[in-house]
């Protein structure tokens, strides 16, 4: 089992926090493996034109899967209790009708317009201050207790009418919980029909929590962001350290067992740092210190050494009819960046991202956002020793028996019958190269007969020499 | 006949006399334990090979002038060991075994005797064997 094969496929928002990363992948320092990135498939989301509606639904539910945001308590004292979580992009199941609210919104971005002019939505407000109180103070806030949730779902409703997922939306929310008040803020995903752009899952033992406020935003505009595969010089480490980044890649096998957080890190919005230090030229030349924004490129104008630069602005949008098009196709395999090719080797240190660059030679001023879009990515990657260690022997007499094997289990790693040269050179391509071994060297069946050698030693992945020496018996 | 007709090893480190009458020499007892245990799989009811641990280690160099000592070698749950009729299958050196608990010393018949007569071991006024 010298290689472990795994794959991440999610939705990534491009502007969740520009200069971020939308996608990182690192290879942790003193892992021992590299990381080899087999494809990476990026399928921008937004489509342009159609009639469809914006159709979202506030229910009582189940919630399920998705992954945890973080939670700011007001006072950062009042830590958030356990078993409470606010959750993007998951599923939800025993939903309860009728449901608690829902909005149709007309699709607002007009396909005509320019497309690189970006244009917000407008502001949904599910449970807001303005609605809680109804102008009167009858209107009792929505409760969580707890084994109960809430999910804001993405549905479709009447025949004809297409739900205008696979939107970017801006989702705040407020919440109180044993008297402490609690904020969440993020750009999620609405992606199809009841899936759940948010929920709010309370499975605390007593506590409970009065929802406040809920405000749903759509945004972003039909330009798309230039993006770039690079190099990073380093991740942010308090984003290394944050579990709500962190995405997790299923094993390609079981038997592989979960991707380890001391070989690899995989993660999406991580503040990152290039991979030649600060950006080449982050100030606008003639101007008064105008910040340029980040070029991850280190260069002007994509000279840089990207891996790969991605230009879906235009083609990028799907028309109202049209199937999946631009970078993407209908297969992961046509919208893969990677393939053809070598794979992309990451060594122990080392780390890609996705990241979204800045035009910034297009005028003196910098280019404020390069496009909203949601992404659906896939990456499919492999872990393997960094270096493939070499276990040799020396000095063996001719004809003498050899074995190496593991002191654990006995298992057999390599055997055989001394050569002329008496030596073995036994590579050991295996995923787990630290491993405590024997090696027996016998020949006591001829004339001289020889005392047997038994020694045992750790192999690393540095490889091992033993030189041996035989002694008549 | 070969040694090999004559003794069994089972896989737990039993030494024993199965066959034969020959009486064998304590080093050839120990060529013979070398001689399976760097074999890449074992035969009949001799079960020694690479897989097993070293089965025996002679104090000195081997010398078929010299009466020779050796030692049985024990691992945890493999113990290589004589019994006492195997033992009596075995002359010309002296055997360890069982971390030195258990030692077979030789034994000399000093000037000739009458063919035929009998020979008694008593130890502690009871007879433990006769050959």
């Amino acid at each position: 089992m010298a290689n472990k094969q795994y794959r991440w496929r999610g939705l990534v928002s491009a502007q969740a926090e520009f200069g971020n990363a939308m996608l990182a992948l690192a290879c942790i320092p003193g892992s021992g493996k590299k990381i080899l990135i087999h494809s990476l498939e990026v399928h921008p989301l937004n489509r342009a034109g159609g009639t469809g509606d914006c159709h979202t639904a506030l229910v009582r539910c189940v919630a399920e899967g998705g992954r945890s945001i973080k939670v700011s308590p007001r006072d950062t004292t009042s830590a958030l209790p356990g078993g409470i979580s606010v959750r993007v992009e998951g599923a939800a199941s025993s939903i309860q009708s009728p449901s608690l609210m829902e909005n149709v919104r007309p699709q607002t971005i007009n396909p005509g317009s320019n497309q690189l002019l970006p244009r917000i939505g407008p502001s949904t407000r599910y449970i807001s201050d303005e609605w809680m109180s109804f102008r009167d103070g009858d209107t009792q806030p929505l409760v969580i207790r707890p084994s109960k949730s809430i999910a804001l779902l993405s549905v479709t409703r009447a025949a004809g009418t297409t739900t205008r997922g696979q939107r970017l939306v801006d989702v705040k929310g407020t919440f109180i919980c044993n008297g402490n008040t609690y904020d969440f803020s993020t750009f999620a995903a609405a992606v199809g029909e009841d899936t759940s752009i948010i929920s709010i899952a309370n499975n605390s033992s007593s506590s409970v929590v009065t929802l406040k406020r809920l405000l749903v935003t759509e945004c972003g505009s039909r330009d798309t962001p230039y993006l770039q595969l690079v190099q990073l010089g380093a991740i942010d480490p308090q984003s290394l350290a944050d579990p709500t980044v962190r995405l997790t890649p299923i094993p390609m096998d079981t038997a592989y067992g979960a991707m380890s957080d001391s070989i690899a890190m995989l993660m999406s919005n991580v503040a990152v740092r290039p991979a030649s230090g600060l950006p080449q030229s982050y100030l606008t030349e003639g101007s008064g210190s105008a910040i340029r924004g980040f070029n991850y490129l280190h260069a002007k104008d994509f000279a840089g050494p990207s891996l790969f630069a991605i230009f879906p602005e235009v083609t990028g949008i799907r028309g109202s009819l049209q199937s999946d098009s631009c970078v993407s196709g209908l297969s992961n395999k046509t919208r893969n960046i990677v393939s053809p090719g070598s794979p992309i080797v990451l060594r122990p240190g080392e780390a890609v991202g996705l990241c979204g660059a800045t035009e910034t030679a297009a005028s003196t001023s910098y280019v404020t956002t390069p496009g909203w879009c949601c992404f659906d990515i896939g990456i499919t990657c492999s872990v393997e020793p960094a270096a493939i260690p070499t276990i040799s022997v020396t000095g063996m007499i001719e004809g003498s028996r050899y074995r190496v094997e593991r002191i654990g289990d006995g298992s057999l790693v390599a055997d055989g019958v001394a050569p002329a040269s008496g030596t073995l050179n036994h590579l050991y391509s295996v995923f787990d190269t630290t491993e405590n071994m024997r090696l027996k060297v016998r020949n006591a069946s001829g004339d001289p007969a020889y005392k047997p050698v038994e020694l045992t030693f750790a192999l690393t992945s540095s490889g091992i020499t033993i030189p041996i020496v035989q002694e008549q018996d | 006949m070969a040694i090999s007709d004559d003794f069994s090893v089972s896989a737990t480190g039993d030494i024993r006399h199965v066959s034969g009458a020959t009486v064998y020499s304590v080093l050839a007892l120990h060529a013979w334990l070398q001689d399976l245990a760097d074999d890449t799989s074992a035969t009949g009811n001799d079960l020694i090979n690479i897989l097993a641990p070293n089965p025996s280690k002679l104090d000195g160099p081997r010398d078929v002038a010299v009466a020779s000592r050796l030692n049985l070698l024990a691992y945890g749950s493999i113990v290589y060991n004589l019994d006492d009729v195997a033992a009596q299958f075995i002359n010309f050196g002296s055997i360890k075994q069982d971390s030195a608990n258990v030692q077979y010393s030789g034994l000399k018949t000093i000037g000739g005797i009458v063919p035929g007569s009998p020979i008694y071991v008593v130890q502690n006024g009871v007879k433990l064997t006769r050959f």
